[in-house]
């Protein structure tokens, strides 16, 4: 569970105050499937942070019960001029889990063979969202944060991605941020929507898609 | 003889009434013995008046004296003061012949046209005086400017000409002494106008000067609300709120007085919740109008207020009841009639909201609140979705579905016993991490990078060999040439590594940050306990290399060495954490820091000790901490080096001191470090 109690979080910027979330109180269920919906620049992206815990909320408090994965995104988490091997080892012993086993998932999962051996600022787009799949799901979460990374990659890898993670469903929960309606349609069950600071909850992930429809696009 | 009489009569009159005494005087002129020319005698009756400040009387005798065409005239001082009770006697067009009168005699400076334009007003002749006070404007001092330039915009407010008057408020009121009830005026006028940012300033020129009181902090409050300040117009409307509530009439005041202040209150209470709502706060709204209307039962407007914040958050139950109460007490209007029609499609009684609306539309034909209305029917029929139905602009009435229903305890919301252990080891493990990753980005770059890190310092210990041989120093205070560069250059260099270190730690480690486990502190530490392990490892490999080169050197006690390096640690990483922080709001901070401590090198004792400087230049010297380090790590290596030189307590409130502040300066940027 992801307790957002009395959260507030704006930023203070040249041009005045930027308001990113509206004080909300919320829980947000690690073990199921939600999707994150919102415009670009709505802030999405910083709220997912805040959920992570990379970021402080301006008020408020965020409390969260169960293990939860760093926020998955173009080039986060993972330091470029490390070697994918080094990177593995880093994050495995940061997350206290067997090296070994998580190579041997990784070597498997990504299909990247030779280039683990070499720094990540030479691997492709691909290769990079695909190692760092292959590490997240490596590492038992309870819930994975993902930021707009599941439409990178070719359809193979694609579809691949897909089927671990509902195979491991039952196990563990998904928290996808995106712009992208299908996206959110195809991973996920229910959906939050960041609409104008205000951070709109849906039981049914098809009225979550309307109302973003409804309210953020035709505007 | 005769004229000599008169002259010694009107002497004695005059002396008299300058030494105040009156009765003697007024005995004198009313004396049988007293003779003077009429225009003397109106002189004397004058000055009478004047001293003993009867100035009504005084006006009397001008006039006499005039009308009956006397060689006399008051003096010019005495002139406003003459017309000032005029005014204030409402013998208005007295006074404009006066100072018309006074004019012609020769008064005629800025003062006397002034006074003229403001007796032009008082009788009403008001586009008249305007037009004189511009026609004199040029020819008034610029220090009286202010004061008349307000006394042109009330001309201006009291002929209409509103816009041009509010300029020339805005121009001088500010530095005017002009009244509180003009303050009050301008602030109205202001409003009217709708400039809203100079209704703000001169709203708070008047707070400044007479003091708040509930009409100022209310208007603020409303100002603020039009200028989209929602907070600051909460905060003014809360004050004056509470000012009206400490009103002493509302006890004990007559029934008339009571029903002002209770709707001044009103008026407070409805601007708090209007702020509420501005700010997207409808539930805090909803709880202050509960307690609003719990104190003054009979407030329809309130109760209405309280309707829409209902239907807005869901609370239909509530709706109906403030809808049943509002009834009862016999209140109607549209706006009711729509927030009726409102609730029942909410509710999803489309016949309900119709009927509401016929009735709506017969009681008040012609009211924009009956199209509101059908449209919202429309909508209600044509979309059925009952989820979005727009009540406050930028605010749905949102049903939180169960599974995201707010579900902690308390018990969640306090850190666990062992909170404390669980930070710390996951502190650790971030810092074991890091560590991996440091060194391979530091020596496992290539397979020479580890003895990379021992030549470096030895090729410069070297070179300086090298440099003091050729110039003929072979030994130091008992020390061998290539021990006493080595104390003192290893340590320094570890104090300007680590500066440098902290400076690149967050930037060069920015990706690894996204980790949530991985804090900013994680990253110093990381790095610093990897410089401080490879330089004391250094340190101790190359005295032992010294030592058995020369066959045994001079040491004594590991403390002295261990505070110096620990001291030069702490300065590093403080110093370092604090620029790199500030630099994260000014960037150029870096660079000059940078440059900066390159000075260090030639002030901080690697090229000689304390007892090489004369003392006074050696006092001075001392005050750098890191000489005080250096001198501490090298006195263990010499008998002839007097720790007494080194103030420790000093040394170390500055290692305390930056190591605090920079973990301060941590702690407020933080966030900023990370985003940059």
């Amino acid at each position: 569970m992801i307790h957002l109690i009395n959260v507030e979080k704006y930023y203070d910027t040249d041009v005045g105050r930027r308001v990113i979330l509206n004080k909300t109180n919320l829980s947000i269920p690690t073990h199921r499937r939600v999707g994150l919906l919102g415009r670009n620049g709505a802030g999405k992206t910083t709220l997912l942070r805040l959920i992570s815990g990379v970021e402080r909320p301006n008020r408020g408090k965020i409390v969260r019960k169960g293990n939860m994965s760093w926020p998955l995104g173009l080039g986060g988490g993972l330091h470029p001029e490390l070697t994918g091997l080094e990177n593995i080892r880093f994050i495995t012993k940061l997350y206290d889990a067997d090296l070994s086993t998580v190579i041997q998932f990784v070597e498997e999962f990504s299909e990247i063979g030779e280039y683990l051996k070499m720094p990540l600022r030479l691997y492709s787009q691909g290769m990079r969202s695909r190692l760092m799949f292959g590490l997240s799901l490596a590492i038992d979460f309870d819930c994975y944060l993902i930021d707009e990374l599941v439409g990178v990659g070719d359809r193979f890898f694609r579809e691949k991605s897909k089927k671990a993670f509902t195979d491991r469903a039952d196990r563990s929960g998904l928290l996808i941020v995106s712009h992208n309606e299908k996206t959110v349609k195809d991973y996920c069950e229910h959906a939050l929507v960041l609409y104008e600071g205000i951070l709109v909850p849906f039981d049914d992930v098809d009225d979550g898609i309307a109302f973003y429809l409804k309210n953020c696009e035709l505007r | 003889m005769v004229e000599y009489k008169r002259m010694d009569n009107f002497d004695d009159v005059s002396s008299k009434i300058v030494r105040r005494d009156f009765d003697a005087a007024r005995a004198l002129m009313d004396g049988p013995s007293f003779k003077a020319s009429p225009a003397e005698r109106a002189k004397l009756e004058f000055m009478y008046c004047i001293e003993s400040l009867s100035p009504d009387i005084a006006v009397d005798v001008a006039f006499t004296a005039f009308d009956e065409g006397h060689m006399f005239c008051p003096s010019f001082s005495t002139l406003p003061w003459l017309l000032d009770s005029l005014a204030s006697a409402q013998r208005f067009s007295q006074g404009l012949q006066l100072i018309r009168f006074a004019k012609s005699i020769g008064y005629v400076g800025w003062e006397a046209q002034c006074q003229e334009v403001r007796f032009l007003a008082l009788t009403r002749k008001i586009a008249k005086a305007q037009k004189l006070l511009r026609e004199i404007w040029p020819n008034i001092p610029i220090s009286e400017r202010p004061d008349i330039g307000v006394f042109e915009g009330r001309l201006l407010h009291a002929l209409n000409r509103r816009a041009e008057a509010f300029d020339l408020f805005k121009r001088h009121l500010k530095r005017s002494t002009a009244r509180e009830l003009i303050h009050d005026r301008v602030i109205l006028l202001a409003m009217q106008l709708r400039d809203w940012p100079s209704a703000k300033n001169i709203i708070n020129l008047s707070i400044h000067r007479f003091g708040g009181n509930v009409d100022r902090f209310r208007q603020l409050s409303l100002v603020s609300l039009a200028l989209g300040a929602n907070g600051q117009a909460l905060t003014f409307a809360r004050k004056a709120q509470q000012i009206a509530l400490k009103n002493p009439i509302l006890q004990k005041g007559k029934a008339q007085q009571r029903r002002k202040v209770q709707g001044d209150i009103r008026d407070c209470q409805r601007l708090i919740v209007k702020a509420h709502i501005g700010l997207n706060r409808v539930d805090q709204a909803l709880i202050e109008l509960r307690g609003f209307v719990k104190q003054d039962p009979k407030w329809a407007l309130g109760k209405m207020l309280q309707m829409e914040c209902c239907i807005s958050l869901g609370f239909y139950d509530e709706a109906f009841e403030v809808l049943a109460s509002l009834h009862e007490q016999g209140f109607a209007s549209p706006r009711l009639h729509k927030l009726q029609g409102q609730l029942l499609i909410a509710v999803g009684d489309l016949d309900g909201a119709s009927g509401a609306l016929v009735e709506l539309k017969e009681r008040w034909p012609n009211h924009p609140a009956g199209n509101e209305v059908e449209l919202l029917i429309e909508e209600g029929i044509v979309g059925d979705n009952k989820r979005t139905t727009r009540i406050f602009e930028g605010l749905q009435e949102i049903v939180v579905p169960d599974i995201f229903l707010p579900q902690w305890t308390t018990q969640d919301t306090r850190p666990s016993k062992t909170a404390w252990r669980d930070t710390l080891e996951s502190h650790f493990r971030s810092i074991g991490a890091l560590l991996l990753r440091e060194s391979h980005a530091q020596y496992g770059r290539h397979s020479l990078g580890f003895l990379w890190a021992i030549l470096d310092p030895a090729a410069q210990v070297a070179i300086l060999v090298a440099i003091f041989a050729v110039i003929g120093k072979h030994t130091f205070y008992d020390m061998s040439l290539p021990l006493f560069i080595a104390t003192g250059l290893i340590p320094f260099q570890l104090f300007s590594k680590i500066f440098g270190q902290m400076l690149m730690a967050v930037k060069s480690n920015q990706a690894l940050l996204l980790h949530p486990r991985v804090k900013t502190i994680d990253v110093f530490t990381a790095r610093v306990g990897l410089e401080l392990t490879v330089s004391f490892l250094l340190f101790c490999g190359f005295i032992a290399i010294v030592d058995l080169l020369e066959g045994g050197i001079y040491f004594d006690g590991v403390f002295p060495v261990l505070l110096g390096f620990l001291g030069l640690v702490a300065c590093g990483m403080g110093f370092g954490i604090m620029i790199d922080g500030i630099a994260s709001v000014f960037p150029s901070v870096a660079t000059i820091a940078k440059h900066s401590t390159r000075l260090l090198y030639f002030t901080s004792g690697v090229f000689f000790t304390p007892e090489m400087l004369p003392p006074n230049l050696r006092e001075f010297m001392m005050l750098n901490p890191l000489m005080q380090y250096v001198s501490m790590i090298r006195s263990s290596f010499s008998p002839l080096l007097d720790d007494g030189l080194i103030d420790y307590q000093y040394a170390f409130i500055w290692a305390i001191g930056l190591l605090v502040m920079g973990l301060a300066v941590e702690r407020v940027f933080r966030d900023k470090m990370m985003l940059r």
